[in-house]
């Protein structure tokens, strides 16, 4: 009988194996460079950061050419206007940093004349971070070569009652943004009674000694919204009920032409965080 | 002169060797130059001048019956037409009437025997209806692994599927690998893709009507198989006498048993089956009555470990009456009841954090009632009603730990009630045309207790800020809708073997599948109009040309359609559907028409039986809020669909069979661009299915051999196959990714199922 059951599950395990995945050359569309925007304003101290870069052909391998000859100015809700400064070829600096309350947007003007606007976001409060810790993900797992091994991270934190409030958590090893799709960390309060959030983030393989920093950031629906479309889009994809591709649409827009839009998002967040060391 | 009274003659035409009623007999008066057919449930009855008459019934696949009839006052007379395949198992029976293709007014529609699918290569060995039912021209299917299946560019939820005219929410096993419906227990499968009957409502695109048996009423037998999947076992019989019968039918898979033997621990915490029980029971009362009860009942069940667990299943119930008001008049009446139901979760267990169970389900208890007058020979007028309730119950989630944030919460259900009522003439005029009209009415009532969200669409960053709760008392009435329905077809006769047939219809649907997953899933929310979705309708036109060959072996037809659909549902980029509360915030709106042409030819006497199909159409849909609001291919679109089905009788024991299938690339969308986002490179689509996957196509192989001698009580056959012969590497999905080691670099990946050849063996018995 346990032959038998062997030979079966053989067979079953064969039929699995009929399922195969290959790496394909594909050919995809090409469509003309798009703008690229990655930057947010905060409450914290320090420079706040704009870059623009061009969006590449899919499949090329290389680092995408950053936006010359742009302006970047930045806009607020009580008659703030500023233009920033470019420091680095595409990269824009400010040293403002962001109020609680107020909303804040970016206009880039690009070197063919073309302008670009972000839709408003408003700078929420952002609750404490109570405790954080960095447990094993599996205290049984062997290091490996280097001597690391998988850990998570437990944060605690005090929420507001009866609000929705939405965050992002970065986590930084030894001052590196985990920056994987599937470091991607974020969540809505809405289905949380308590008033004690437990946040679990699983995080990269690190070894003892190693500095975790987490920053917990408030952050708009919106923006909420950009993120679990980007997170779908690169962390859910190849099983059997993945959601079909979709853009990911960030709040930036050409104001005179409603079909052209840049990738990527500008984001307004309250910041806070918290370091701890890896010591087990 | 008096003038002579018409009389009536009527009855039943039934199987002579266990009783179940044939749908679509023909009878034929030779010297009236006239005739009838059964209705579903095997009744007929016409209306003559008294005299001397010879009747003809007859049915494929059986001995025809011929009878001297002097009829001077109206009479019953029932028959019993002899099988010509009681020998072996494995001869073509195909529920069709001889020139059906040609004669009947019905057009866009096919009859599937029983036995023609069983014959058929499948899947391990799986007797499939659905997908047998791809195999026809106007059908298709997403992938391999869905077993939804998409009529005429129609979307998998725009399919009603009656099991004894119980609707079916969900027609898959085993994550869409197989089918519900276990063949054993069924007796006809019948696909309307157009033309739809005044007296089917609530979808758009099909109606897919199974008849489960009604068991031997002769003497007891039963029927069974042993798969490599599964084995079946059935049982019917008279109950008393031969006015009562029953079947009862069951199946289960059985991998998990083995799984359970494996030394290995992780192999043997897994689970993973499915079982389907088929009950029904008639008796007959006197002449004018006959009851019906009917059942089925099917689960999944799936556990991951102690990570995650799944169980889902439909359970139909039908009670069903046949009354005879008169000789004219047939009547019946069913009362419905169909649950669809899945829970998914997470056990509990120490390890486990949020250990938690979200369970959703669509009830749905219906009565209807419907009356055939069979005025003369010439016209026939069905009429009837009715009513069906539903529950939605989009998902109630209960948390376990103790440990645990989250705190219980269910998502508001909904009610409803969608009632319709038709009526529905078969008239011919002259000997050429042939003409049935009919007009449905429907109304949709989406009704509290329940509370309607109101949301603050002014607000550009957080447009599904609720502003205010609208509070509804039960059965008060939230929002209502109705339309009216008509549908149109007619036939012209060129010659004996040639028709021209044409068809319009409108049907409307009032509620709608939420998932966006390319796979069939288990996770079906079912969404009715209401407060913020409006329902889809359509409007199909057809007209074809049908013509069989050499005494109709040989049918044949070439279809042409257009559907225009309004208010179809679809999603917004990115859309949360599972788990949220405010899901009308996802979904967006649009518009849709498909159109394209269908050929078949099919052959059903003799050794060689089969069919080629051929289909080329398009599929679209229109949203404004999706590539620019202009038409876009939907996913299920595919230009070209062959199929060829080919069943060779080689003597009393051997049978080969083979299917083959094309279809070319199905719409997908592909990236255009990547980008740098904080480190992390996603592609960029923005032109939603604006690209094709590679053609899929594939060939399976059976051979049916009778082991038994023809004379035997104890009747056994194997059936042995490959499906996929060549082991194509069919697409299922491709999706892109960044390459694990060098995040810079993007790859495209194909995912294929079943992409080696795939073997099979299955013993069937029958006593």
């Amino acid at each position: 009988m346990k032959t038998f059951a062997n030979i079966f599950i053989a067979i079953c395990m064969g039929l699995l194996l009929t399922s195969c995945e290959d790496v394909i050359e594909l050919d995809v569309p090409e469509s003309r460079p798009q703008l690229v925007v990655e930057g947010s304003i905060t409450n914290t101290e320090g420079r706040q950061r704009i870059k623009l870069s061009w969006s590449t052909p899919y499949f090329e391998e290389s680092t995408p050419p950053p936006v010359v000859n742009a302006q970047v100015r930045l806009i607020d809700n009580v008659n703030r206007n500023e233009l920033l400064q470019e420091e680095v070829t595409g990269t824009f600096f400010t040293d403002i940093s962001g109020k609680i309350g107020n909303s804040y947007s970016i206009t880039i003007t690009l070197e063919d004349g073309r302008i670009y606007r972000s839709d408003p976001e408003t700078l929420f409060p952002v609750t404490q971070i109570d405790h954080i810790k960095v447990v094993r993900e599996d205290p049984e797992e062997e290091l490996d070569e280097e001597g690391k091994a998988g850990y998570k991270v437990l944060i605690t934190a005090f929420v507001p009652p009866e609000e929705r409030n939405f965050y992002r958590w970065k986590i930084y090893v030894n001052d590196t943004l985990e920056n994987k799709p599937d470091d991607l960390a974020f969540a809505r309060d809405d289905f949380v009674n308590e008033q004690v959030i437990d946040v679990e983030i699983f995080s990269d393989y690190m070894r003892q000694g190693d500095s975790v920093r987490v920053e917990q950031m408030s952050i708009t629906e919106s923006y909420y919204d950009f993120l679990s479309v980007l997170f779908q889009q690169t962390v859910f994809t190849g099983g059997l009920f993945d959601p079909p591709p979709a853009p990911i649409d960030g709040n930036i827009r050409n104001l005179a032409d409603e079909q052209d839009y840049a990738l990527g998002y500008f984001h307004a967040s309250a910041v806070v965080q918290a370091r701890t060391k890896i010591e087990d | 002169m008096l003038s002579q009274e018409k009389v009536s003659i009527n009855g039943y035409v039934r199987d002579s060797q266990n009783g179940e009623s044939l749908i679509q007999a023909t009878l034929t008066v030779v010297e009236a130059r006239t005739g009838t057919y059964t209705n579903a449930y095997g009744f007929y009855s016409l209306t003559l001048m008294p005299g001397e008459y010879t009747l003809i019934v007859s049915y494929l696949g059986y001995e025809r019956e011929t009878v001297k009839l002097s009829l001077d006052s109206t009479q019953t007379l029932d028959f019993e037409l002899q099988s010509k395949a009681i020998s072996t198992e494995t001869v073509v029976i195909q529920a069709e009437q001889e020139d059906e293709n040609v004669s009947h007014v019905q057009m866009s529609t096919v009859k599937l025997g029983i036995q023609e699918i069983r014959r058929m290569p499948q899947l391990l060995g799986e007797v499939d209806i659905i997908r047998s039912i791809q195999l026809l021209p106007g059908v298709t299917t997403v992938g391999e692994g869905a077993s939804g299946f998409n009529v005429r560019g129609g979307n998998v939820d725009q399919n009603l599927i009656l099991l004894d005219e119980a609707p079916v929410y969900n027609s898959s096993h085993l994550f869409g690998f197989f089918s519900v419906f276990n063949s054993d227990a069924i007796k006809d499968v019948k696909l309307f893709k157009g033309g739809i009957p005044a007296e089917y409502g609530g979808r758009l695109s099909s109606v897919l009507d199974i008849r489960q048996k009604e068991g031997n009423n002769k003497k007891f037998s039963g029927t069974g198989g042993i798969g490599l999947i599964s084995s079946r076992l059935l049982f019917e019989g008279p109950l008393g006498s031969e006015k009562a019968s029953f079947m009862v039918a069951g199946r289960r898979s059985y991998m998990d048993l083995f799984l359970k033997l494996s030394s290995d621990e992780e192999i043997r915490g897994n689970t993973i089956y499915f079982y389907d029980l088929n009950a029904k029971v008639n008796y007959r009362i006197g002449e004018k009555d006959q009851i019906f009860a009917s059942a089925y009942l099917g689960n999944d069940v799936f556990r991951f470990r102690n990570d995650f667990k799944m169980r889902w299943g439909n359970q139909t119930g039908t009670l069903r009456w046949n009354h005879l008001f008169s000789e004219k008049v047939f009547s019946n009446f069913t009362l419905n009841y169909s649950n669809y139901e899945y829970e998914l979760g997470v056990p509990e267990d120490p390890e486990n954090i949020d250990p938690f169970s979200w369970t959703s389900s669509i009830l749905n208890v219906s009565a209807k009632g419907d009356w055939g007058w069979y005025i003369s020979p010439k016209v026939t007028l069905k009429y009837g009603g009715s009513m069906l309730y539903y529950k939605f119950q989009p998902g109630e989630v209960e948390f376990f730990g103790d440990t645990t944030n989250f705190s219980d919460f269910t998502i508001n259900p909904e009610y409803a009630l969608e009632s319709g009522i038709y009526v529905s003439v078969e008239q011919f005029l002259g000997n050429r045309l042939n003409l049935q009209y009919g007009l449905r009415f429907s109304h949709f009532v989406n009704m509290g207790a329940g509370n309607v969200y109101v949301y603050n669409t002014e607000n550009p960053e957080s447009r599904t800020q609720i502003i205010d709760t609208l509070a509804y008392d039960s059965f008060e009435k939230i929002r209502s809708f109705h339309g009216w329905e008509p549908r149109i077809a007619l036939r012209y006769t060129l010659n004996e073997n040639t028709s021209l047939k044409a068809s319009y219809n409108r049907t409307k649907q009032y509620i709608h599948l939420v998932s966006n997953t390319t796979a069939a899933t288990p996770i079906d929310v079912w969404k009715p109009s209401g407060a913020h979705v409006n329902p889809a309708m359509v409007d199909q036109f057809a007209v074809g040309i049908f013509r069989n060959f050499r005494q109709n072996t040989y049918e044949s037809s070439i279809e042409v359609f257009y559907k225009e659909f309004q208010d179809l549902l679809d999603f917004k980029d990115g859309a949360e559907l599972l788990f949220n509360q405010t899901v009308e915030t996802e979904l967006l709106s649009g518009n849709g028409r498909a159109y394209g042409a269908e050929l078949m030819v099919r052959k059903s006497k003799g050794k060689t039986t089969g069919w080629l199909g051929y289909t080329l159409s398009r599929s679209e849909r229109k949203v404004e809020e999706i590539n620019n609001g202009e038409y876009y291919p939907s996913n299920y679109d595919k230009l070209h669909d062959i199929s060829l089905v080919l069943g060779q009788k080689l003597n009393e024991k051997w049978e080969v069979s083979t299917n083959f299938a094309f279809m070319s690339g199905r719409a997908v969308t592909y990236p255009n661009a990547r980008y740098l986002y904080e480190g992390i490179s996603p592609p960029n689509f923005d032109n939603r299915n604006g690209a094709r996957t590679p053609a899929y196509h594939r060939l399976d192989l059976a051979v049916n051999w009778v082991i038994s001698p023809v004379e035997k009580a104890f009747k056994q056959s194997l059936s042995f196959g490959v499906y996929n012969v060549y082991g194509r590497r069919n697409p299922y999905s491709i999706y892109f990714r960044q390459n694990a080691d060098n995040p810079q670099q993007n790859e495209a990946v194909q995912l294929s199922i079943f992409a080696a050849p795939i073997p099979y063996v299955t013993w069937n018995f029958k006593f």
